[in-house]
């Protein structure tokens, strides 16, 4: 009866021991996703001349770079576009004066949509849950029906300046393209 | 709580009922090193099908993705072992399958009434051999690509149904998204379902039958034991014979089976972890190629060399054909020569 039940543990742990060679790696291989990141740091972009941007009109443009997708390269994507407004800019010297163009991420910090620009009412809209937002990037309550905005946060405003170009001297303004979690009250970079 | 679950289920599926059968099964001729070749197809068996479905994850067939797919999986240190042990653990299967089969037919284990399961055992060797190159190509590696290629061509040489199977598998006049497509639904689709049908019908068929009088030495496999368990007698021993103490299946041949097992897995890990499956260059069909089969076609590549031209079908249909053909007869061949 001892050795009955010896060899039963025996055959027991034999059995394990073969389940996780193949179980370990099995596991592991599955939680790779997890270990993944997805971005490769922040990506600087010259993205438009300064005098081509109309004063109080947003405008988009595409954010460029390469993009790796698990087996495949894509060398030259659209990685995602941002929405820049230009303000009116400030006579006063010296002073404090808020940036001349903002740049916003044209994802939807609610679910993700593309975020658009409504010309009539000159705003930014979502289609998909119709968030709407002001020219500066924060919340609007809609005037008209009961709906409240579904965006937990304005528009994800992403660090912009204007540089000098040395050969054509032309202002641009250089954005630094980041992506944000959605549906978070708080601003949260993505892994 | 945890008991009274149990007895739910077990007015429902009667599983302690099952359970008691397979634990009380008893060796009439006690446990035996050679019986664990059938336990050790099971379990290699099942660990085909799960790293197969595991390495599906990471998998894309399509001439533009397979070959990248596949070297994404190998820059993981787990995707290199499983793939690895998905490679080799396929070899082990086609070689312990031939072990298993000569066993059988050493202990006359494929007479009467044990004939379906020596057929259906015998139709799977095929099945596995198909199954095993059909995984190949999948890589879009160099040497896969060529292989399907020259595959192709040799099932088209059949006369008749030939060309139009060479067409299907291939997915046209050449070899692309299509071939390795097709190659999927058969290695990760088609295959399984027979194979797994086969199995299931063969297992059955074991524990409906025993194991052969030959394979015991002259003793009646008593079914009749584990079919309807009588508990205070099965650990005795034979009343009236001098026979080796009854010893129960578990676990004194559990225990066989698993060493066994433990030293096959390890040995293929090892080759595993330190060799990885083959990876070789991306396909490209301006390189020059020399498509050698695999070891366990190579008998067939051999005989290729005796039919030439028109007569080729005879090396790869008609003479394989035959010979499996007279193995899957062997068991009503043998018992006419018997009765006359």
């Amino acid at each position: 009866m001892r050795r009955r039940t010896l060899l039963k543990w025996i055959s027991g742990c034999l059995g394990t021991l073969c389940a996780s060679v193949v179980g370990i790696p099995g596991v592991s291989f599955v939680l790779q996703a997890l270990r993944r990141s997805g971005s490769d740091g922040d990506r600087v972009r010259r993205v438009a001349r300064l005098k081509d941007l109309p004063v109080g009109k947003p405008v988009a443009v595409p954010i460029l770079g390469a993009r790796e997708d698990a087996w495949t390269v894509h060398p030259d994507e659209v990685l995602g576009r941002v929405w820049l407004v230009r303000r009116k800019a400030e006579a006063k010297e010296g002073a404090e004066t808020p940036p001349q163009v903002m740049a916003f991420s044209a994802t939807c910090p609610h679910l993700g949509c593309a975020v658009q620009h409504d010309a009539k009412e000159n705003r930014f809209q979502c289609p998909c849950h119709r968030a709407i937002f002001g020219l500066d990037g924060e919340r609007v309550v809609a005037k008209t029906g009961t709906q409240k905005n579904p965006s937990p946060r304005a528009m994800d405003l992403l660090e912009s300046r204007l540089v000098t170009d040395e050969t054509t001297q032309e202002v641009w303004i250089e954005v630094t393209f980041q992506k944000f979690e959605q549906g978070l009250t708080k601003r949260v970079l993505k892994a | 709580m945890k008991q009274s679950l149990l007895n739910w289920l077990d007015a429902r599926t009667d599983y302690r009922h099952l359970l008691t059968q397979i634990r009380h099964r008893v060796l009439p001729a006690g446990p035996r090193w050679a019986y664990s070749t059938g336990s050790c197809l099971l379990w290699l068996f099942i660990i085909q099908l799960v790293t197969g479905l595991l390495l599906m994850l990471s998998y894309s067939p399509s001439t533009t993705t397979a070959w990248a797919s596949v070297h994404f999986i190998e820059q993981s240190a787990a995707g290199h072992f499983l793939r690895g042990l998905h490679h080799y653990a396929s070899h082990a299967l086609i070689i312990l399958c031939g072990v298993h089969v000569v066993r059988v037919l050493l202990a006359r284990a494929f007479q009467a009434p044990r004939e379906l399961l020596w057929i259906t055992g015998l139709l799977m060797f095929p099945l596995m051999l198909v199954w095993a190159i059909s995984g190949n190509p999948l890589t879009g590696g160099l040497k896969g690509v060529s292989q399907i290629e020259v595959e192709g061509h040799i099932i088209g040489s059949t006369p008749w149904v030939g060309p139009l199977i060479q067409r299907i598998l291939i997915g046209g006049e050449e070899v692309g998204h299509l071939t390795l497509t097709h190659l999927y639904f058969l290695h990760v689709g088609l295959l399984p379902l027979l194979v797994i049908g086969l199995l299931l019908f063969h297992i059955s068929q074991v524990y409906r039958h025993g194991l052969s009088v030959a394979e015991l030495g002259g003793v009646q496999d008593d079914v009749s034991h584990w079919t309807a368990p009588n508990l205070a007698n099965l650990a005795m021993p034979h009343p009236m014979t001098l026979m080796p103490p009854r010893l129960r299946y578990f676990p004194h041949q559990t225990i066989r089976n698993m060493i066994v097992l433990t030293v096959l897995l390890g040995t293929i890990s090892l080759i595993a972890w330190q060799h990885g499956a083959p990876l070789d260059a991306p396909a490209d069909p301006t390189l020059p190629q020399t498509p050698r089969p695999e070891w366990y076609f190579r008998s067939l590549f051999e005989l290729r060399r005796y039919f030439t031209g028109d007569w080729e079908f005879v090396a790869t249909i008609i003479i394989p054909g035959a010979v499996l053909g007279f193995f899957v007869l062997f068991p009503m061949l043998i018992a006419d020569a018997r009765t006359e």
